[in-house]
């Protein structure tokens, strides 16, 4: 009798750890999710209805609403928690619609400078930026960081924000009339007013860091803030307000 | 500040000017594309589509008209008009 008390108590002892064991296992994950809580709620796409609690970078939801109504339709928000798809669509039309949000920044930062002069300078950055998407991603998520510090926002709806603060309702066209050159107003699609706005945000971090001593994410970072606030200072606002204003007086 | 007392004339009314914005909301008025004419793309590099829009938003919703557009589109779009009282010409190129 004594041999099977002593054996029943090892057995209980060894439930008892296996048990503590268990739960220490089970705290861990549970004590991540409890971190993350106030962000991790499911989040429904909108094109596949398929809901899910994925965070970007593991920290920041995806459960944006989009003020806009045109902008709807182009700007995706399916959530990948590090967005670098290698997809093969290049040659469609509207297949930037299928592209998550952030790699579209991704891809518009990986650029070589600034196209055209602005501030009577062109900036070449000389391939530093060039095909290195997960340097970009890291800028990205830094940049992201420096927002949520600064306005304890969600930085994903910032970033949304100052995307339709710097769409362009409409632009200007030349039109040539027997040798007279004049511009005429026209009206700009949803696709291509996304396509500026994520281009000058892009420009103006690259331009707010080249040989100063701002990093790049700190640029980035401080563009996002000032463009979802339609703040003056801000390039891509800047530059949209003139877009349109030069529409304006071609009418 | 003498004009502002003076009270608003009718026909002041029907040219929309832009609005002061504040956050959450946008200038110009929503308008649904339901027509594409592909073959009537117009401008010097031909980058120009005409379409047929309804509008959505303000006083003229419901009416449709013709605008002439830049960039990628296709029927379904929602696009933002700066005005509504406006039609747009032929853009002729030899």
């Amino acid at each position: 009798m004594a041999q099977e008390d002593v054996s029943t108590d090892v057995k209980a002892e060894a439930a008892a750890t296996a048990e503590q064991v268990q739960s220490k296992k089970r705290s861990a994950p549970r004590r991540k999710a409890a971190q993350a809580e106030p962000n991790a709620q499911p989040v429904e796409d909108t094109r596949t209805h398929q809901r899910s609690t994925t965070l970007l970078f593991g920290k920041y939801s995806y459960g944006v609403e989009i003020h806009d109504p045109s902008l709807k339709n182009y700007v995706n928000l399916t959530p990948i928690e590090y967005p670098m798809t290698f997809r093969r669509g290049s040659q469609k039309q509207f297949s930037k619609a299928d592209i998550n949000i952030i790699e579209r920044l991704e891809n518009s930062l990986m650029r070589g400078g600034t196209g055209s002069k602005i501030g009577g300078h062109v900036i070449r950055t000389e391939g530093r930026l060039q095909g290195k998407k997960q340097k970009v991603l890291k800028i990205i998520e830094s940049a992201f960081d420096k927002v949520n510090e600064r306005t304890h926002k969600n930085p994903v709806e910032v970033f949304v924000r100052a995307l339709e603060n710097s769409a362009p309702i409409e632009d200007t066209t030349r039109v040539r009339y027997g040798g007279i050159i004049s511009n005429v107003a026209v009206d700009v699609s949803a696709s291509r007013r996304l396509d500026i706005a994520l281009r000058n945000v892009a420009i103006a971090a690259i331009v707010g860091a080249f040989k100063k001593k701002r990093k790049i994410d700190e640029a980035l970072a401080d563009e996002l803030v000032l463009a979802a606030n339609n703040d003056v200072n801000s390039y891509a606002t800047k530059r949209k307000n003139e877009i349109e204003r030069m529409a304006r007086s071609a009418k | 500040m003498a004009e502002e007392n003076q009270p608003a004339r009718p026909h002041d009314a029907p040219q929309q000017q832009p609005r002061p914005q504040q956050p959450g909301t946008f200038n110009g008025f929503l308008a649904e594309i339901i027509e594409v004419k592909q073959k009537v793309k117009t401008g010097i590099y031909g980058e120009i589509y005409t379409v047929s829009c309804r509008i959505l938003e303000g006083r003229d919703s419901g009416r449709i008209i013709r605008r002439n557009l830049l960039g990628p589109i296709k029927k379904g779009d929602v696009i933002r008009l700066p005005d509504t009282n406006r039609e747009a010409k032929d853009i002729r190129v030899k």
